[in-house]
């Protein structure tokens, strides 16, 4: 048994300890927003926050988060208010969905750390795969929550 | 079409007659396509499935054009299995063929007159309830935004409120659908309906579906390819704690267990002996099969003209042999389902590409009839072809069957990648045949490969010519060579003769986006680019030359060299083009590229311009073709699936690395307008980009690329 805080809300979960983060998140709590796609840390589409920094659900278990506080796509705002919701839905980005809020959760993080980020910046950081070939939309809508927030 | 009122009240309409097959019992049992409730929502049923390419926004904008309402007053979409919605553009090719899938990027061209004459049936009942309500001329009433406006007096009820008593009228049967000037959505970048909640979290794809008491599960195979499962040791397995079941079937079998984690777990300490399979195969049987069947006949796949004698005459003979190996789908979800199966009744969620062919597994793991099962179609997590293939609906059916409750199964991303229904390795020569003036006279081409239709013919124990013939016949393996739709719309060459060798080769394939254009496109768009540039020609002009007389074609090549100044690359940088006619789209590319010392490719500038005829969503069409070239790029540039062993080498994205951010160079999507028939888009950007770079390649170091990916060692 596990006790963890997710979305600001704190939760007992029933799971070994070594149990990654990601399955306690979509198989014990329902929160299936956060996407299995590689379970090694390649791809992005499990990315949440833990204390504010994006990590990679499948790499980092139950046991680990301990005491941490875990953000989820569900809990990063309430009517996809937050400034990179709001680009991502301005620019439309997504096409199949998949990786998306991985990508938005890796985003609004960015965004934290560094409010104006350069491409460079982007190409460092946004390492998620999308498969339908939205990059060039994520690009935009980063730029564009950057705005968002500047003026927020 | 068919009007029938519902139970719960309101406007129901499906387009019973419009196919051949709709049947009244099938419909009476099935819910209705558009629903217009009393409170004005509408719920929409359609045919497609969602895996990225948008086709639930454009089904519902073609609805919504002629309906004459907002997008906003479409609350639910779905995709329906139902017997009305076979896909009717394959059919066409391939009478035969009769089923609901979602693949060959011919939605729209299948669905875009039934949707649209879906909304005007609709806005007509309701229009004729409001005239009767007002006992008025129908023509005095005026459908606009989501409500019936009676011009003189200017009363106005809304569609919610005549739902019910249009309901009980007969659909007209002279429907006069909106030209394309009166458009106020087709056409315009209408945001996508499924935005929301891909961006929220809540959209449902495969992974995602949770159902009371379900079990989880995953897969694993036999790791040689064509192995039979001999022996079973799941000893550790179940001793992994959660682990509640472990069911062998023919080459894999399926861990069950109280989570997905768990699961994957037993998978992993689950052991499996098989036999019958291939462990000495790896890629050089691969290469000498291509090799030893290139001097095979074949079956013939194009001809024009006389081209023995064109060749037999030409002052000089050119020939080219271009190479591409197998390639993994890799969608973002690794293949996923969940099926309930109780002793009558059965039900499957899955983000699947083909709805018949889940109900025929279903059918046959159950032994229920077709009324007791049914299909729902999630999201697709990307499909790109891998998801028209049925192999992973067995495990949560028999799962399901077998422990009595619901199982969802999810694959590991190892298995997906190992288990695949591969892209094939392809060979492709090509033998041109040029005057003393460097003019095409004849080509001779043949392209040796294995078939991507045979396994799908072979399960459903038929061939349906013209797509596949019991001869070997392929024409997805021939696509985009002069096939029977490119070859009034491309190249014209007075003489040609295309074959194709259908090879055996002991590993699964299936449709990969784009298919045989992938391969084929590559061999004779870099074979052009030789021709031209043996007889010292500007690629650009050479093509020209060669479209004079298909004015379609010509424009999207003239505006592609004009948008990406062609000719006139930076210092440093380096161009290449290509064209296609695929899809009934015309097509072509610019790429600027600049290659390092050590051959380092950098991709700056993609200049893409297509004609697909009517354009219904801007946004969408330059999403899909900008999403197919990244996904052509990553083949191009990436990585490439290998056999050692009788195993497949690559695993996950560590060793199969795909395109990033980083590498995604600016790309410019420009649409041709105009009102000719929609093509398909969705594969289209896919073949072309291939060749592009690979002909900038050639510009910036002199050296030809004959196989794909491309090898920085092969260029230093």
């Amino acid at each position: 048994m596990a006790t963890l805080e997710i979305n600001r809300k704190m939760y007992q979960v029933d799971v070994p300890a070594d149990t990654p983060l990601l399955w306690a998140l979509r198989d014990s709590l329902k929160l299936h927003g956060t996407k299995y796609g590689c379970g090694i840390e390649q791809c992005g589409a499990c990315t949440v926050h833990l204390n504010g920094r994006a990590v990679r659900s499948c790499g980092i278990t139950v046991g680990e988060v301990a005491g941490k506080s875990v953000t989820t796509i569900e809990g990063l705002s309430a009517h996809s208010s937050h400034p990179v919701q709001q680009a991502w839905t301005e620019v439309d980005v997504p096409q199949c969905g998949y990786c998306q809020t991985g990508m938005i959760m890796a985003t609004a993080a960015l965004l934290e750390r560094n409010p104006k980020p350069s491409d460079r910046d982007i190409d460092r950081t946004i390492s998620n795969i999308c498969r339908c070939g939205t990059y060039n939309q994520v690009r935009a809508a980063i730029h564009r929550a950057a705005q968002i927030k500047e003026g927020a | 079409m068919k009007n029938s009122a519902l139970a719960g009240g309101g406007l129901a309409l499906g387009f019973s007659g419009f196919t051949k097959l709709a049947t009244a019992e099938t419909e009476s049992a099935l819910p209705p396509y558009l629903h217009i409730a009393s409170d004005g929502g509408i719920h929409l049923g359609v045919p497609s499935s969602e895996m990225g390419q948008g086709t639930h926004t454009t089904l519902a904008m073609l609805v919504a054009e002629e309906l004459e309402v907002e997008m906003a007053q479409i609350r639910h979409i779905e995709t329906l299995h139902h017997p009305d919605f076979k896909n009717i553009y394959l059919r066409e090719l391939a009478p035969k063929f009769n089923f609901q899938t979602t693949g060959g990027s011919c939605s729209i061209q299948s669905w875009h007159q039934p949707f649209r004459k879906l909304g005007a049936t609709a806005r007509e009942l309701l229009r004729s309830a409001a005239a009767l309500h007002w006992s008025v001329p129908v023509a005095e009433c005026i459908a606009e935004n989501g409500r019936v406006e009676h011009s003189s007096s200017g009363r106005r009820l809304g569609y919610g409120e005549l739902a019910q008593s249009a309901s009980r009228l007969t659909p007209p049967d002279n429907l006069v659908l909106k030209s394309p000037e009166q458009f106020r959505l087709l056409g315009k970048p209408v945001p996508r309906w499924d935005t929301p909640g891909k961006v929220n979290g809540t959209a449902r794809f495969g992974t995602d579906v949770d159902l009371p008491g379900m079990l989880y599960g995953t897969v694993k195979h036999c790791p040689v390819c064509g192995d039979k499962i001999t022996k079973v040791d799941d000893v550790r397995a179940k001793a992994v704690p959660g682990v509640i079941s472990v069911i062998p079937l023919e080459d894999h079998a399926v861990v069950v267990a109280d989570s997905t984690w768990a699961a994957m777990n037993g998978a992993k300490a689950l052991i499996l002996k098989g036999a019958g399979g291939h462990p000495d195969f790896n890629d050089d049987s691969i290469s000498q099969i291509l090799r030893d069947d290139l001097s095979k006949p074949g079956v013939p796949a194009a001809h024009v003209g006389d081209p023995a004698d064109a060749m037999s005459n030409a002052s000089q003979v050119l020939e080219m042999e271009y190479e591409v190996p197998l390639q993994a789908h890799a969608a973002m979800e690794p293949l996923s389902a969940t099926a309930s199966v109780t002793p009558d009744r059965c039900e499957v969620w899955a983000p699947t590409q083909l709805q018949d062919g889940a109900m025929m597994v279903a059918m046959g793991v159950t032994e229920l009839p077709p009324e007791k099962i049914r299909i729902h179609t999630t999201y697709l997590g990307g499909g790109f072809g891998r998801k028209v293939d049925i192999d992973y609906l067995v495990a949560p059916l028999v799962a399901s069957k077998i422990l009595g409750k619901p199982v969802k199964i999810i694959w590991s991303r190892e298995e997906d990648t190992r288990h695949d229904f591969y892209r094939p390795p392809f060979l492709v020569r090509m033998r041109f045949g040029l005057n003393a003036k460097g003019k095409i006279e004849g080509l001779m081409a043949k392209m040796v490969g294995p078939s991507c239709t045979l396994h799908f013919a072979k399960a459903l124990g038929f061939f349906f010519p013209a797509w596949i013939d019991e001869n070997g016949y392929d024409f997805v393996a021939a696509v985009s060579m002069f096939d029977p739709f490119a070859l009034p719309n491309t190249y014209a060459i007075p003489n040609l003769h295309v074959d194709y060798v259908p090879s055996k080769i002991p590993i699964n394939f299936g449709f990969w986006r784009s298919t045989g254009a992938s391969h084929n496109s590559f061999a004779l768009e870099s074979a052009l680019d030789e021709v031209a540039y043996a007889g010292g020609r500007d690629s650009y002009e050479f093509r020209r030359g060669l479209l004079i007389d298909r004015p379609r074609a010509l424009f999207v090549l003239d505006r592609v060299a004009e948008l990406s100044n062609w000719g006139k690359a930076p210092a440093g940088l380096f161009q290449g083009i290509s064209f296609t006619h695929y899809l009934e789209t015309f097509q072509a590319q610019v790429v600027e590229v600049s290659v390092s010392k050590r051959g380092k490719i950098k991709v700056h500038k993609i200049t893409c311009v297509a004609d697909c005829g009517q354009v219904f969503n801007s946004h969408i069409a330059k999403q899909q073709l900008e999403g197919g070239i990244l996904y052509g790029l990553t083949a191009a540039l990436k990585g490439e699936i290998n056999v050692q062993g009788g195993q497949v080498v690559q695993s996950n994205f560590d060793d199969y690395p795909m395109l990033k951010l980083k590498d995604t160079p600016e790309i410019n999507v420009h649409l041709m307008e105009n009102h000719e028939a929609p093509g398909g888009l969705g594969e289209a950007g896919t073949p072309l980009i291939g060749p592009a770079v690979a002909n900038a390649v050639f510009a910036a170091t002199g050296k030809r690329v004959r196989r794909l990916p491309i090898r920085r060692k092969d260029l230093v």
